[in-house]
């Protein structure tokens, strides 16, 4: 069974992840949205996703966890 | 009169007539280069159209170009008469976001990423457009985005964060701008209304009303709309930028129709905010499709400025977006090859193009809180800056 993260990170900032990258629990994703820091992941595992959101003004970062 | 009196009246009536030739000649010897004439020196301002696209660098410009005209083609903002660069960088950060960008367009000073026309220590900024309708002269906010999007609420409203975005859109009411036009309706509407993005149950639609607005929602009701005050949201967040909405060139055209009317004059913003959006995409196609949607409204524009002869016409951008090259490619833009090397923001300077009286003043590299700070030297506006009230 996988389990899938979802976050968000402002966009202004860009990424620092793209699809495939294999990440670490606490590897840095980006800028907060309320731009108060940076987003760390909160699990290791693979993204399988990034995509702009524009209404948010954020990138959404889908990590699924291995 | 004596003979020798006619002679050196008729030598100097051929003087100054050659004097006359050669001041006009310069004047205006960047009309067939730049297409749009430069208005000569002490024309007053009276009208300001200030257009911003979002994320616009010129990668952006050139390859909206070279796709479309070649690239021995001019786009209209290319062929307005004075050019110069312009330095983006925000009060905490090299590359900037579009809240202290536009802060900075809109009241000359710096402040952090993310704030809103509130210095870093929240002390509240008074913004161009603000001092523009202190003086009497009517304002306007035009957007591709939510009307409550970074930039518009720059230009009219005080947050120390850009997504409250339900609190600038009821400032945006409170400072009653005359002509608010984009996106936004679900932070209008109460929260018990289904697509609200609203926590109350207040109704900005109806306060609106109260206060004197005219609501539009279609083009339709848009082309017959009349009045001082319009408030026209077309979709619930940002606009389609596809039909049947109206194009940015058409409600700029509605904006200037109804701001013109005052005899005081007038402001109005108008962006291109979906430039922004398709470079964090890395997107060449909507990239180059949204600057030209942009490039028409600015057609607009000039197009007025042209016929009134006291408007002048600014178009920058609040930053670049996405790093954007043109790495190869056709001269007749059938094949162009763009790279990027970013999803975000840079801090490279962006252009800015001006036409009208007192354009020359924006040649060679400004600071992005430079540009307010002239619009208001041109409108006899004083004091500006200003912080705090």
């Amino acid at each position: 069974m996988t389990t899938d993260f979802v976050l968000h990170v402002e966009a202004s900032f860009g990424v620092k992840v793209k699809v495939g990258d294999r990440v670490k629990q606490g590897e840095e994703l980006g800028m907060s949205p309320n731009m108060g820091g940076t987003l760390v992941s909160p699990i290791t595992g693979i993204v399988s996703d990034v995509s702009f959101n524009p209404k948010e003004h954020t990138f959404v970062i889908r990590i699924t966890k291995i | 009169m004596k003979k020798d009196q006619v002679f050196w009246l008729i030598g100097l009536f051929i003087v100054l007539a050659i004097i006359l030739l050669f001041v006009v000649n310069n004047v205006f010897s960047v009309t067939e280069e730049a297409l749009y004439p430069l208005f000569p020196p002490n024309s007053q301002v009276e009208n300001i159209v200030f257009l911003i696209g979002d994320g616009m660098g010129l990668a952006q410009i050139t390859s909206a170009r070279i796709k479309t005209l070649g690239a021995n083609g001019k786009l209209h903002m290319e062929r307005m008469p004075v050019t110069g660069l312009i330095n983006t960088h925000s009060a905490n950060s090299v590359v900037t976001d579009s809240g202290a960008a536009g802060t900075a367009l809109a009241t000359g000073y710096k402040t952090n990423n993310g704030m809103i026309s509130v210095s870093p220590d929240d002390e509240r900024l008074l913004t161009i457009l603000e001092a523009c309708k202190g003086k009497g002269m009517a304002t306007g906010l035009v957007v591709t985005s939510t009307i409550t999007h970074a930039t518009p609420a720059a230009f009219a409203a005080h947050v120390r964060y850009r997504g409250d975005e339900a609190t600038i859109a009821s400032q945006l009411l409170e400072n009653k701008v005359n002509v608010l036009l984009g996106g936004g309706r679900a932070f209008f509407l109460p929260q018990s209304i289904f697509g609200s993005e609203r926590q109350d149950e207040r109704d900005l639609i109806a306060e609106a009303k109260k206060i004197g607005y005219l609501f539009v929602q279609t083009k339709e009701e848009l082309k017959v709309a009349k009045g001082n005050y319009l408030l026209g949201l077309f979709q619930l967040f940002a606009l389609t930028t596809n039909p049947p909405e109206p194009s940015l060139a058409e409600l700029t055209q509605k904006a200037i129709e109804l701001l013109s009317r005052n005899i005081k004059g007038f402001f109005l913003m108008v962006e291109g905010s979906q430039i922004d959006w398709a470079c964090h995409d890395n997107n060449p196609d909507n990239t180059i499709r949204q600057t030209l949607l942009f490039d028409e409204a600015v057609k607009v524009a000039l197009d007025f400025a042209i016929g009134d002869k006291h408007t002048l016409v600014v178009v920058t951008a609040d930053h670049e977006c996405g790093g954007m090259g043109i790495n190869a490619g056709s001269l007749d833009g059938k094949s162009l090859i763009i790279g990027w090397t970013s999803k975000g923001h840079t801090g490279v300077p962006v252009p800015i193009y001006a036409f009208g009286p007192g354009a020359e003043r924006f040649m060679g590299l400004h600071d992005n809180t430079e540009v307010p700070r002239i619009f208001t030297e041109l409108l006899d506006i004083k004091p500006f800056p200003k912080m705090g009230e």
